[in-house]
């Protein structure tokens, strides 16, 4: 029996942080195309990616979900990167505990970023 | 299952303290679609025109569009409604931002205010839970100072907030409802909700919002930002820069000033500075804006970035979008660093960017040529600028002569007396007016000027050119991928359209051409204040993504209702004759409607009335340009010519007669 190799691309997002308009395009498309059946609902609270979106204080942060933690960490300090003040929750990917983020409202499930498998680029990078 | 709407308003009774869901007639949906259609339906229904704008009677509506919370690119805007304390007809503002997605997200199309509260409230909504809150804490603060305040102590940082300022709470008839970088500034709405106590409306919603045909609504969602894309690669040439690309019209990303500051008035609407536009003043204001804006940003689910997050040495950080970049400016003989200035006061004070430099130029023409004296105006400051600043705390708390001028231009002239009504020269129907005096009568403007209900001319022009192309070839170009056209007429029409001889204004378009073309622009925004979509990326501008070809499909696809064009026209035709007949049963008639009598220099008074004529017979409106009763039968609204009758308003046989006498 023959085991074929298969290669696997492991994507990622990068994200320049300055060009972010505040938007949240990426939350309505990104909850639009998980809703089963595809794009029948959306409803950014059910969004992997959510936009940390602080106008005052020109932040604007696009944070994609990652792993799912049981328990929150210590974590609380603050980060000063380019004259602007960030919590260390900003740019946690986790679903946590501590926050509503990356959770189905409803359920409290955890929510994934997977890449939008299947199609060619992430529906939040496209829209 | 509903499709797009969520089927519920929240009613509340402020008076009572009473909040109620109430499920909503999908019937309605079908015959006045949503957002503005369906407020009009309401304020028909339940207010009568003997309620004054101040009355615990008078409604507050807040209508999110109906494809509000849906994909649909630009679609986020709150549509405003009540009675207006200034024209004591109907105002409908709208504002764009993240306000009217939240609430669909909550589980609500529309918050229905009504009745007063006895003490400063604040209304908060999360999902299924709704209360009235206390705002005493709030009293007198600044609009986003309220919400950042609010979202603090709530710990509800995603929550969007609609909120009045100090002016609000005055009651000054042209105050604003603010929200961050959005604003429902026009006829006075922030007056209302500040009269029946409530500063701030705070909404939180994490529910699903459901389309009819999921594929087929995401398919025109993706052509759409397709065709966003290739208008930036292909603006459209021979335009002055703000009309050329899409976008409510990008005043925060342009430099090029020139067309605004020569061709638009100074001062109260009065001086036009034809040379105005220097390299040193351009290179000026370049290093104001460039220096102020922190970064361009968007409204909920649009690329446009319109707005813009500003920091002037001295004040706070704040947002703004379009115009006001210039109507202080320009209201004051002053500089860009000046106007961008006093707009962050303005905005926190919440009060309209049109109305409000107008209001204060006519309080200083008024004191220049002695109708009001320095007694007026005791300790104002000498120095211009620093007068502006003076009136704008004065009105906002309506002390001293501050308390006449916050009624606005028309009602501050007629208590002020003494000829001062000459100087209120720039209204439509009571409301202030953009500043803009020209030369030769334009009369697709006119009849725009005269009939739109909005009194604004932003919310009524945009899909037809401002003037005609110079060449023939630049003509046959516009025409060739111009798919917005609603027929093959309208492109005839514009290729034969000359700036010079037979073909040129006033005459050409010609009386039959200009109705049709004044039905159309006015038919866009219609569509778009129901739908809550973004007139920056539909109605305000040439070829845009969205038009009458395929918002039927959107209005199918995504609210499962069968609809085509003639259907989308019928209904749009239905709630814009409604939103007349609001405004004619509260007293409006003919000759209320007409431009400022100094707006044009070359004035035609037999083909205006011609114009006028036409268009009224054209709509279905007698010669006093009230709907017949034909023309209501044929929409449907017969309920609307029994109250006319019942009010005198037509008699059942004469009209007909009267109209026979003038066809004949």
């Amino acid at each position: 029996m023959n085991a074929e190799k298969k290669t696997k691309t492991i994507k990622t997002i990068r994200v320049d942080v300055d060009k972010c308009n505040g938007c949240r395009a990426c939350e309505v498309i990104c909850s639009a195309f998980h809703a089963a059946p595809k794009y029948s609902s959306n409803n950014p609270a059910r969004a992997r990616i959510r936009i940390l979106r602080e106008p005052y204080t020109d932040i604007y942060v696009p944070v994609y979900a990652g792993e799912y933690t049981p328990a929150e960490c210590a974590g609380r300090d603050k980060y000063t990167i380019d004259g602007k003040e960030y919590d260390e929750c900003a740019f946690c990917r986790a679903s946590c505990p501590s926050r509503p983020e990356f959770k189905e409202p409803d359920s409290g499930l955890p929510l994934k970023c997977d890449m939008c498998e299947g199609e060619d680029e992430p529906m939040c990078v496209k829209w | 299952m509903r499709y797009a709407e969520t089927g519920f308003n929240l009613e509340i009774d402020l008076t009572r303290g009473n909040i109620e869901r109430v499920a909503t007639d999908p019937k309605d949906t079908e015959l006045y679609l949503g957002g503005l259609g369906t407020n009009a339906k309401i304020m028909w229904d339940r207010v009568p025109p003997e309620t004054d704008a101040f009355s615990a009677e008078n409604l507050l509506i807040f209508g999110a569009g109906m494809l509000c919370g849906t994909p649909a690119t630009g679609c986020n805007r709150t549509i405003v409604t009540t009675i207006s304390p200034q024209t004591k007809l109907l105002a409908f503002s709208m504002m764009g931002g993240f306000w009217a997605p939240e609430l669909k997200y909550a589980g609500y199309d529309k918050v229905i205010l009504r009745g007063k509260s006895p003490n400063l409230v604040y209304i908060y909504i999360n999902n299924d839970d709704v209360e009235i809150r206390d705002a005493s804490h709030l009293a007198g603060k600044g609009s986003n100072e309220t919400a950042i305040l609010l979202r603090k102590e709530l710990n509800e940082p995603k929550s969007q907030i609609s909120a009045i300022g100090l002016a609000g709470e005055n009651r000054v008839f042209y105050a604003s409802i603010e929200q961050g970088r959005s604003s429902a500034s026009r006829g006075g709405i922030g007056a209302v909700m500040g009269d029946k106590g409530v500063k701030a409306i705070v909404v939180r919603g994490t529910k699903d919002i459901n389309v009819a045909k999921p594929m087929e609504y995401l398919e025109l969602c993706n052509e759409v930002l397709e065709y966003i894309k290739w208008r930036e690669d292909n603006p459209i040439p021979y335009q002055i820069p703000i009309l050329s690309v899409l976008g409510s019209p990008q005043e925060m990303a342009i430099h090029d000033e020139k067309w605004h500051t020569e061709n638009f008035s100074w001062g109260n609407a009065r001086v036009r500075r034809k040379d105005f536009w220097t390299d040193e003043v351009a290179k000026a204001w370049e290093a104001t804006l460039d220096g102020a804006r922190t970064r361009q940003i968007s409204c909920y689910n649009c690329p446009m970035k319109c707005g813009a997050t500003l920091n002037m040495p001295g004040t706070t950080t704040y947002m703004m979008k379009c115009f006001t970049k210039l109507t202080y400016t320009m209201g004051a003989f002053s500089d860009l660093d000046f106007g961008l200035t006093i707009a962050q006061r303005a905005t926190e004070y919440g009060v309209d960017g049109y109305s409000t430099p107008q209001v204060m130029a006519f309080a200083l023409e008024l004191l220049e040529d002695g109708i009001l004296t320095d007694d007026d105006f005791p300790d104002m400051p000498a120095d211009n600028e620093g007068r502006f600043f003076y009136l704008l705390d004065k009105i906002v708390n309506r002390e001293g002569i501050g308390d006449i001028l916050a009624d606005g231009t028309h009602w501050a002239a007629q208590k002020i007396g003494n000829g001062a009504e000459a100087y209120a020269h720039n209204n439509i129907k009571k409301h202030e007016q953009l500043p803009l005096k020209l030369g030769m009568l334009n009369p697709i403007y006119f009849l725009m000027y005269c009939t739109g209900e909005k009194m604004n001319i932003t919310q009524i022009e945009g899909s037809w050119p401002q003037a005609p192309f110079f060449k023939r070839e630049h003509r046959e170009k516009f025409v060739e991928d111009w798919i917005q056209a609603p027929n093959e007429k309208f492109k005839q029409y514009l290729l034969d359209w000359e700036p010079r001889g037979e073909n040129a204004m006033p005459f050409y378009p010609t009386v039959e051409m200009t109705c049709e073309i004044v039905d159309w622009m006015e038919r866009m925004h219609y569509i778009d204040d129901a739908l809550g979509m973004c007139a920056g990326l539909s109605s305000f501008h040439l070829k845009a993504p969205y038009h009458i070809h395929n918002y039927p499909k959107f209005i199918s696809a995504g609210a499962g209702i069968d609809m085509d064009e003639e259907k989308l026209t019928q209904a749009t035709k239905r709630y814009r004759t409604l939103v007349r007949a609001i405004n004619i049963r509260r007293g409006m008639r003919r000759k209320d409607e007409r431009p400022p009598d100094d707006h044009w220099k070359k004035r035609f008074p037999e083909l205006e009335e011609e114009l006028l004529d036409s268009y009224y017979k054209m709509k279905g409106w007698n010669e006093e340009g009230i709907p017949t009763k034909a023309s209501l039968h044929a929409l449907g609204l017969d309920y609307v010519y029994d109250d006319f009758v019942k009010r005198g308003i037509l008699e059942t046989d004469k009209t007909e007669s009267m109209q026979e006498t003038v066809a004949s």
